[in-house]
């Protein structure tokens, strides 16, 4: 297993050059002359400010000189600075990240668990009504454009019965906690102030609700095929065979043993969630990493554009990654080989 | 498994004779599944909208027809928007800007994945080694972000969204080609095309990839929904198709814009929701039905 787990994380770096490589050529594909959106319009005529622009961003000199220069910046851990912000991209996302990652695991915690739960259920009752309606809600899932199923939940909830919050992670005019995480739930629980935990938790159950929905369609249709397999295994005949409940041998054996391939999908999920936000923090106003794409990508501020490319390659990544070494260690028949 | 190993393979050869000439009535009996059958009418009901919408549309999508933003009446059953355009007409001419696309945008990723990761398997070494780690790059970035770099890269307009899906797309048939052709290429009939004099090209289209078009069917088929939605996602970002055009997507980003008057955004979200659901529960029942492994069930 040791050589399994060395093989995989000798091919990481290979990987990281190319995402590297990938994220640079894309940034450079771009067309419009990055200048006029660093320099205004006013400037564009004054010489000595486009000069020293150009200068700054290292944009006088060649291609493969710019991404000699890039990959150097980025062993520093500098991205550039973000054409829009004025900031480096690497603090941008460091503010940013918390509250996608907050998002994203409550999204996980929805998806995940529901998707496990409804997919065992549909598994336990195959061909019955139950099972028939977890596949129409799973496939649902998958099929709703979430821009627009957060509308229409922003518009049931929110504009007409205000039972749940509008867009933003905290009501306006609320200071948010004091930076502990980043995570506002997290940080208020920290700082033992209830109203502001329970007022972040409550902005936060339609954009999860949102996100995890598209999620828990996938899993729940892997765990219910996976479980359907085990199922039908000689051991679980064993089982019952010698007197073991259905619902006992379901958890025992059943459940534990379809979780292998489960765990593979929970792990590309969260990554999904990760990077897949995008949508959901744009209705939702949500100052996340999504929304920071979709704002750099409509002022082709390409340093971002590079950055938020790079994060969600490297996330991906990991998140392979780790899964592969979690799969390894849980199944036995890979130790073996 | 238990009979001797001499007939071990012949099931592989049968598959491909009956695959050949059965295939259009195996298919057709797969309409009696409900799931099959509600996907299918779904996606002919939309093809018969796309192809037929200029005949009897009621007003033109273009045109202000209307008082701006009314709500839906006997006149405009979706009601109008911004601009007072009849939003039911603007979402029947859209089915001209999704389905084209996606099928468009699925048949290139098809046919680019499937010579690449054909070549890649049945070649090995080098062409193997380099389509592969092409797929891993790719394959490594979340295929929103990459679609979105790529349009923002190229410029916004349905086009480059097309060039952006293709390059997200190729690299997953890409891998289920090369697989196919990897568990295909030692089987014994294809030993004995080679043992004939057949050329390596005549063995790939006549002997290995028509073996490969079941699991390439189910795929596509799924994948045609999640091309309507990420065209649709690209539009409502800005990265799509441009505004006076009826695309589903940018009409839900109109209807954002009006979050009040609900209809607008209503009809365009209805209108992807049924492709996609069409599209998957075509391709979940697809999969039950074809894969060896759940028919034993």
């Amino acid at each position: 297993m040791k050589r399994y787990i060395l093989g995989r994380l000798a091919v990481v770096p290979f990987l990281l050059i190319g995402i590297v490589t990938v994220a640079f050529c894309i940034s450079r594909l771009i067309p419009a002359d990055p200048l006029t959106s660093i320099v205004s319009e006013r400037q564009m005529g004054n010489e000595e400010v486009v000069k020293a622009a150009e200068a700054r961003w290292g944009l006088d000199k060649s291609i493969p000189q710019q991404y000699v220069l890039y990959v150097k910046n980025l062993f520093k851990g500098d991205l550039g600075t973000s054409f829009r912000t004025k900031q480096s991209v690497t603090s941008d996302l460091g503010e940013r990240i918390p509250a996608t990652l907050e998002l994203a695991i409550a999204a996980m915690i929805f998806g995940g668990g529901g998707g496990v739960a409804l997919g065992a259920l549909a598994a336990s009752r195959q061909n019955k009504p139950t099972d028939h309606v977890s596949r129409v809600f799973s496939l649902l899932g998958s099929s709703l454009p979430v821009f627009w199923t957060g509308l229409a939940l922003l518009f049931v909830f929110y504009a007409r019965l205000s039972w749940l919050p509008g867009p933003g992670r905290l009501p306006a005019r609320t200071d948010p906690p004091e930076h502990i995480t980043g995570l506002y739930t997290v940080d208020a629980l920290l700082h033992g102030q209830w109203s502001l935990f329970w007022q972040a938790l409550y902005h936060l159950i339609l954009p999860a609700f949102v996100l995890g929905w598209a999620v828990m369609g996938s899993v729940s249709r892997l765990v219910r095929a996976s479980m359907l397999d085990e199922l039908h295994a000689d051991y679980v005949r064993t089982a019952r065979s010698k007197g073991l409940r259905r619902g006992a041998v379901m958890r025992g054996h059943v459940l534990r043993n379809a979780m292998l391939p489960v765990l593979t999908i929970l792990g590309f999920s969260f990554a999904t969630l990760l990077t897949g936000a995008v949508l959901t923090e744009t209705i939702f106003e949500w100052n996340g990493i999504g929304a920071y794409a979709v704002a750099a990508t409509r002022t082709l501020d390409y340093p971002a554009i590079n950055g938020v490319c790079l994060f969600g390659g490297t996330v991906f990544l990991l998140a392979n990654l780790v899964t592969d070494v979690l799969y390894a260690f849980a199944d036995p028949k890979i130790r073996l080989s | 498994m238990s009979t001797e190993p001499v007939i071990t393979d012949p099931p592989a050869a049968a598959d491909a004779d009956s695959a050949s000439v059965s295939r259009g009535r195996r298919l057709l009996r797969l309409l009696r599944r409900p799931g099959i059958a509600f996907g299918v009418a779904v996606v002919l009901f939309w093809l018969v909208v796309l192809v037929t919408v200029h005949w009897w549309a009621p007003y033109d999508p273009f045109e202000s027809t209307g008082k701006r933003l009314s709500p839906p009446s006997g006149d405009h059953w979706f009601g109008t928007d911004a601009l007072g355009r009849d939003v039911f007409t603007r979402v029947m001419y859209g089915s001209r800007q999704s389905l084209p696309i996606s099928v468009a945008v699925i048949a290139s990723a098809v046919f680019i994945g499937s010579v690449l990761g054909a070549a890649a398997g049945y070649f090995g070494k080098w062409t193997d080694a380099v389509v592969m780690r092409l797929t891993d790059v790719t394959m490594a970035f979340p295929a929103i972000l990459l679609a979105m770099a790529v349009a923002a890269a190229l410029g916004p307009g349905l086009r480059n969204g097309f060039i952006a899906m293709v390059i997200v797309w190729w690299p997953i048939y890409a891998r289920l080609l090369r697989a196919q052709v990897m568990a295909i290429k030692h089987r014994e009939h294809i030993e004995a095309a080679v043992t004939i004099g057949a050329t390596r090209g005549r063995i790939l289209r006549k002997h290995v990839l028509p073996l490969s078009f079941t699991p390439v069917l189910v795929n596509a088929t799924m994948d045609l929904g999640q091309v309507v939605l990420l065209t649709a996602s690209l539009s409502f970002l800005g990265l799509g198709a441009l505004p006076p055009s009826p695309e589903w997507g940018a009409m839900i980003t109109e209807g954002a814009k009006n979050f009040y008057q609900w209809w607008i955004a209503v009809a365009p979200g209805l209108a992807i929701v049924s492709v996609v659901l069409g599209f998957n529960f075509m391709g979940d029942g697809l999969r039950d039905a074809l894969d060896v492994k759940a028919a034993s069930r």
